[in-house]
């Protein structure tokens, strides 16, 4: 493939006139980093047509179902749309200079250490690479980090440790190249879903190739996988280490690269052989003596990783057989209190047998965010500077000489973790939270919530107003979302792509770099801040790619500075790139430098086989009355939803939070799917709907980290994380909290039902409580007390006083209408059973349409279609005979009144219609 | 005796003895229950009657429900009639109708009856269908020769009531505002009479002791939205009311006077018409003076017959186990029952169910059926409401359940469901299976 830094026929596209004309730009969800052609279709609307790029690399046209509905994502309901402090409207300058005293006198007085940041992998490179230069330069503070902590520092970590720079060897293609492609802790089919898809194009084309899925729960990515291990959670690293010693058996190292390209095997296996026969002593199996290695080692994993040994038979000759092999890993491996041993276990087996920096061979670190990558660029964790830069004395001072910074930061700040309880401890005063919902995404989000209450200045730079972090901000300002940003993210592949806007910013709303920017000069920065664009950041971030490279130690694989000079047209019109960039000079024919740590540069860089800690993850073993709770993503929502949730059809897949249970489980607990259970630890509680399959295994429960108090009560998983981490990485481990579960009692959620809306109702104080957006309105799935449902009913008679209403005593069942202008306001149900009768389906479809006839609208009280057949006006009252009805007996020969009563039963009561019979013979 | 001996002897028999006599059938009433009564016969071809029937109305044998629609003006008096004469012929059928043919005696030893002009007819088998006559309150004896003071009972009546708006609005047209009518009593009947006053042109007050309309038939939600559409229309209402006194006004050049009603609670009301459905009185006098067991009504057993084996009674005369009828339903069933018997069959009997009543306005859909009590008398058993309610469009439900049955009903504004509903409470069973369905209509069975 030919590389190019730009095109020139590119022309320049302008918010302010796209309108018609297809902009290219880069999908906001996660890492695939799928190209977006966006066309607007009527921009006061902000009607966007969205389509996948052809021409981008990353995913050649195609989209999932998120990147799909970006379109319906871009109205400006809820949006924060002018700058506010403690609720009340103020000018940027106003709320700029307000932050820049704050933070000057904390600086003053205490000292910078008392300023946090809080970061996320949703913000541009641009934005991102100001926020640090501030914070780690100006400021003088390290305390600032990112959401990317809980994403993937745990990879970040093991690339560091192995390669000595946060490296990610593959690229895309190779997931197509590799015979064997092993899923580790990643749901790659919901998860990175268009990578997913070229995945099964290239098993379809080449049905010899091999898929492993290793995950504690059966997902949709299992579904093609040629082998599942179903494996115990945190028993990941033991899988590969064993593997390692395995493959080490069957004598499959390759020995020359390992020799030339890496070290410290020799200690790396004697000390998981060590821990190998520790581990089988404990098991006392006194067959084992005489067996070999490979029997052994197996016999372990059969017991720690809970495997069949015909499945581990399978997988250890899958990887004997395929040297082409990618391992791709994900949250399941980084979240963990031993992430950084299970990535680095992967790396090692990788290492050992040279699969590593060639085509179809790699570990591969898939990210979660859009720009997670481009976070790690610029140096958005506490414990990384800019561009690659160590963090030691040497870097810190380039980057400070570069920068011409007065405040240099002289070491590594508090992680995600740690930063948030120095805000709860009172050692942190001020945190600036941009893009990111941390009371919903970090572990033990009660004490996260307490943190923000007693920090005497929450920032929250934000693009929806009411998102759950919003509501602890001291100071809101209002951040451009996507289709206004402008700037650069980097790819899980190393990527870089730009983001580009084609609608004009909501209302007051700016760019994080230029808040920042802002807030920088009214501190007295202003040469170090006087941005006018994007471009102009970006060209210094290039810049700083390439300083410095040649001093010893300080060399590195990033490296952009190529780009440092393009101009402000040739930045608009960039294609995406993939670094390292190749020189311009070799730009014509094919070359394989888009991969890293090939064995050339290994050769000069020897990679570290790491000797692990911990085999498998430390962890409580749970009560008997425990369950083990891992936590992941869904296909249709992204994050905390502050933005998937607005689109409808997003909300179709899987709408509300549940809490997935093993059968045999839930037989014994007497639960059914629909019931609501809660959850409980020391952390804090949720209230949430039970699904009970045979995906998870038993002793477990899965539920999705989606749910905020923006959508949900109380249904959110990571109230009840731990904020247990990965020592090497502050990596939290979510996925192994302990949870007793109990059955919500009859008190507690003795009416159940929903509600669906034109407008949005606030949730309502009610002991189960989930908002839904979908087409025409609201829908909101409730359950709680008889009192806590009259005072919601008693707040929705304020609207309308006289709704209408069916009411059951006998089975318990109510249901209300409001009509106004025969639309259906809002029509809510309860029932005393747990699935109400009514369909939600038929009522939010009702939304969309207007209601005259009285039929109509006991149609929606019925809340189902009937199967009347309409039988015309009514001639017999007594018995509802209908001039149809009466048409079409006497079309059947009925010849008098007597034979047509007889047919029809009309006046076979009271007689007063016999009269009116004879005008129909 | 020798009176009896005498008219003995100038009976005009049902039917001359010839080689076979045939007995003779006497029905006393040209009402809806003898007319049924005569149809329900029809079907018992091996068994024959000559039947004589004695109506005292001017009119014979019309449909007396559809009274209030005449008076509406909605239907012609020409439509009530329930069989054409020809029928009658047909069948045989002696009609003796008109104030004349009024039966004042029954001879049960001799079997024969007695008319107003003394002629005399034997039986064989006598059937009562003599119906029953307006209630009336104490102060109506007082003023009761008065033109204007009416009850609505009779095709008569209703003549009555268009001749005498026809003659106000001749008179009046010179009199400020338009002729007023007070109806005394809100039950169907009444409500129907305003209906029709009201369509009439007559500016309509509803007195009523209730504090609701229709209170024996409704509950109070159901009331109060037929109240709306009622006065929507042009009738007030004077509830919780009762009548003390009713002056007569001083005689003007019209034929008409005006009346004052004093109130129990003070209030005066004035009114040109006034007319008065507080309620039915059986009558069962005839059978009374012939020694036949009365207690309000003349008191039949399961078979309709009378403590006289030769004497039935149907209809709104009868008392069936101490209870008496003033809705169409029951009679007809006791018409078919009688039959059964007189057609000597003999095997059936009359079991009450629970009424049902609908109110002939038009426009107005209403069904009432069953126990439709707002709480459960002490010591019953736990009552269930299912309650639909929908004020913008007039629609009101309500299911009554008692141990998993449908006990009563009341449906207003859609009564579409109501058969279903009757059949439901008539047969008595389980409507658990039917879900929400069986609130919300039977067109949603199929879909539950």
């Amino acid at each position: 493939m030919v590389m190019r830094y730009c095109t020139a026929s590119a022309s320049l596209q302008r918010p302010d006139h796209a309108v018609g004309a297809s902009i290219r730009t880069t999908c906001a969800y996660c890492g695939v980093g799928c190209g977006v052609s966006a066309r607007v279709i009527n921009a006061e609307r902000r009607e966007i047509e969205i389509k996948g790029d052809t021409a981008h690399p990353a995913n050649f046209g195609r989209l999932c179902s998120k990147g799909s509905a970006l379109g319906e994502t871009l109205h400006l309901e809820g949006r924060c749309l002018y700058p506010q402090i403690e609720g009340r409207q103020v000018s940027w300058e106003t709320a700029s200079r307000f932050i820049a005293d704050r933070f000057s006198a904390l600086m003053a007085n205490g000292g910078p250490e008392q300023i946090g940041m809080y970061l996320s992998g949703q913000l541009l490179t641009e934005d991102y690479y100001v926020a640090n230069k501030l914070m780690k330069g100006f400021i003088g503070s390290a305390n600032v980090d990112t959401n990317s902590r809980l994403c993937m520092s745990s990879a970040v970590a093991g690339h560091k440790r192995t390669f000595g720079e946060d490296l990610v060897p593959a690229c895309y293609d190779d997931l197509e190249l590799a015979d064997l492609l092993i899923l580790a802790g990643s749901n790659l089919a919901w998860c990175h879903p268009v990578l997913h898809q070229r995945v099964l194009a290239a098993r379809a084309a080449h049905p010899a190739k091999k898929l492993v899925v290793i995950d504690p729960r059966r997902t949709a990515s299992c579904d093609a996988a040629d082998l599942h291990l179903k494996l115990r959670p945190g028993s990941d690293a033991l899988l590969f280490s064993g593997l390692l010693l395995i493959m080490q058996a069957r004598g499959r190292i390759d020995k020359a690269f390992v020799a030339s390209c890496t070290q410290g095997l020799g200690e790396s296996m004697a000390s998981a052989s060590l821990e190998f026969t520790t581990l089988l002593s404990r098991l006392s199996a006194l067959e084992a003596m005489g067996e070999d290695t490979e029997a052994r080692v197996l016999r372990v994993l059969e017991n720690y990783c809970d495997l069949p040994t015909d499945q581990l038979r399978a997988f250890v000759d899958l990887v004997d057989q395929n040297p082409r092999m990618v391992t791709v890993f994900s949250m399941g491996i980084n979240q963990a209190s031993n992430g950084t041993d299970k990535v680095n276990s992967i790396t090692n087996l990788h290492l050992a047998l040279g699969r590593i920096g060639k085509p179809g061979a790699a570990p591969f670190s898939m990210t979660g965010q859009p720009n997670a990558m481009g976070g790690r660029e610029v140096g958005g964790l506490s414990n990384q500077l800019a561009a690659h830069l160590p963090f030691n004395e040497q870097g810190i001072a380039t980057l400070g000489e570069f920068w011409q910074a007065p405040n240099m930061v002289t070491g590594p700040g508090l992680a995600a973790v740690d930063l948030f309880d120095a805000i709860y401890d009172g050692r942190i005063k001020a945190v600036w939270i941009m893009g990111t919902n941390p009371v919903v995404s970090l572990p033990n989000t009660d004490k996260v919530k307490e943190a923000l209450r007693r920090c005497p200045l929450v920032i929250v730079s934000e693009c929806i107003e009411n998102s759950a972090t919003a509501a602890f901000a001291d100071v809101l300002l209002p951040a451009t979302g996507w289709g206004e940003k402008d700037g650069t993210v980097t790819n899980s592949e190393r990527r870089i792509s730009r983001q580009r806007a084609f609608l004009p910013a909501a209302g007051e709303a700016r760019a994080d770099w230029w808040a920042l920017s802002s807030v920088a000069r009214d501190m007295g920065f202003a040469e170090g801040f006087d941005y006018h664009s994007s471009h102009e950041i970006f060209s210094e971030h290039a810049r700083l790619s390439g300083f410095a490279q040649a001093v010893k130690g300080l060399d590195r694989q990033f490296d952009i500075s190529r780009l440092a000079e393009v101009s402000a047209e040739a930045y608009e019109a960039l294609v995406p790139l993939q670094w390292p960039l190749i020189p311009l000079h070799e730009v014509s024919g094919p070359s394989d430098s888009r991969r890293l740590c090939n064995t050339e540069w290994l050769l000069e860089h020897p990679a570290a086989i790491i000797p692990l800690e911990a085999l498998i993850a430390p962890a409580d073993a749970p009560l008997r009355s425990e369950f083990r709770l891992n936590t992941g993503r869904i296909r249709d929502q992204w994050h905390t939803m502050t933005r998937t949730a607005l689109a409808p059809r997003l909300n179709k897949h899987i709408d509300e939070p549940f809490v997935a249970i093993h059968s045999s489980d839930a037989a014994n607990l007497r639960i059914q799917t629909g019931d609501i259970v809660r959850l409980s630890n020391g952390f804090g509680d949720a209230v949430i709907k039970v699904l009970v399959n045979e995906d998870g295994r038993a002793g477990e429960l899965f539920m999705p980290m989606h749910w905020s108090e923006q959508f949900a009560r109380r249904s959110g998983s990571n109230a009840l994380v731990a904020p247990l981490v990965d020592p090497v990485s502050a990596q939290p481990d979510n996925k192994g909290s302990l949870v007793g579960l109990e059955i919500a009692g009859q008190t507690e959620v003795a009416w159940r039902g929903f509600i669906v809306s034109q407008q949005r109702i606030p949730l309502p104080e009610m002991t189960y409580a989930v908002s839904i957006r979908c087409e025409g309105g609201y829908r909101l799935e409730l359950a709680g007390t008889e009192a806590q449902w009259l005072i919601l009913e008693k707040q929705l008679d304020k609207v309308n006083p006289a709704p209408i209403v069916s009411s059951d005593s006998f089975r318990g069942d109510v249901r209300r209408l409001s009509l106004h202008d025969d639309r259906l306001g809002y029509a809510s149900v309860r029932s005393r059973l747990k699935e109400a009768g009514p369909s939600r389906q038929f009522l939010e479809a009702a939304l969309l349409r207007r209601h005259e006839s009285q039929e109509e609208v006991l149609t929606l009280l019925a809340g189902r279609a009937s199967d009347a057949v309409d039988c015309g006006a009514i001639v017999c009252a007594c018995l509802s005979v209908g001039e149809r009805t009466l048409e079409a007996a006497v079309s059947e020969g009925a010849k008098d009144v007597a034979a047509l009563s007889l047919a029809t039963r009309a006046g076979t009561n009271c007689g007063s219609c016999l009269p009116e019979l004879k005008r129909f013979l | 005796m020798e009176a009896v001996r005498h008219s003995l002897d100038s009976i005009s028999t049902a039917a001359q003895p010839t080689v076979e006599r045939r007995r003779a059938l006497v029905i006393i009433g040209g009402g809806m229950a003898a007319i049924r009564l005569l149809e329900e016969l029809d079907r018992y071809d091996d068994v024959s009657y000559d039947v004589t029937v004695f109506g005292d109305e001017r009119h014979f044998g019309y449909n007396r429900i559809q009274l209030s629609p005449v008076l509406a003006g909605e239907k012609h008096s020409d439509e009530l009639a329930l069989k054409s004469e020809a029928w009658y012929q047909q069948q045989a059928i002696r009609v003796l109708s008109g104030a004349s043919h009024k039966i004042v005696a029954i001879n049960r030893a001799a079997r024969c009856v007695t008319t107003a002009e003394g002629a005399v007819y034997r039986y064989d088998r006598l059937v009562i269908a003599s119906g029953s006559r307006p209630a009336l309150p104490p102060w109506f004896r007082k003023v009761q020769h008065d033109p204007a003071m009416m009850v609505f009972r009779s095709l008569d009546d209703v003549e009555q009531m268009q001749h005498f708006a026809a003659n106000m609005v001749a008179f009046d047209t010179q009199r400020a505002g338009s002729v007023s009518a007070v109806v005394v009593g809100a039950g169907l009947l009444g409500l129907e009479a305003a209906y029709g006053l009201n369509k009439l042109g007559f500016d309509v007050t509803v007195v009523n002791r209730a504090s609701t309309i229709l209170n024996r038939q409704l509950d109070r939600a159901a009331a109060g939205l037929l109240q709306d559409t009622l006065e929507h229309s042009g009738i007030q209402f004077a509830l919780g009311a009762d009548i003390s006194t009713v002056e007569l006004g001083p005689c003007g050049k019209t034929s008409q006077t005006v009346k004052t009603i004093d109130m129990a609670d003070g209030r005066l009301l004035t009114a040109d018409l006034v007319v008065v459905t507080i309620g039915i009185t059986p009558n069962d006098e005839l059978g009374e003076a012939c020694g036949l067991q009365t207690s309000r009504g003349i008191t039949v057993n399961d078979c309709m017959q009378t403590s006289d084996p030769a004497i039935y009674a149907i209809g709104e005369c009868v008392s069936h186990r101490r209870t008496s009828f003033g809705m169409v339903a029951p009679l007809y069933e006791q018409a078919r029952v009688c039959a059964n018997h007189l057609g000597e069959l003999g095997y059936d009997f009359f079991i009450q169910k629970p009424l049902s009543a609908r109110l002939k306005i038009s426009g107005i859909n209403l069904f009432s059926m069953g126990d439709i009590a707002e709480n459960a008398a002490p010591g019953e058993v736990q009552r269930h409401d299912m309650v639909l309610s929908i004020p913008r469009l007039g629609v009101y439900k309500r299911l009554i359940l008692a141990n998993g049955k449908l006990v009563g009903v009341v449906l207003y504004g859609d009564v579409r469901d109501a058969g279903w509903y009757q059949s439901l409470i008539e047969s008595g069973s389980s409507v658990d299976a039917y879900g929400d369905a069986l609130l919300h209509g039977q067109r949603f069975l199929a879909a539950a």
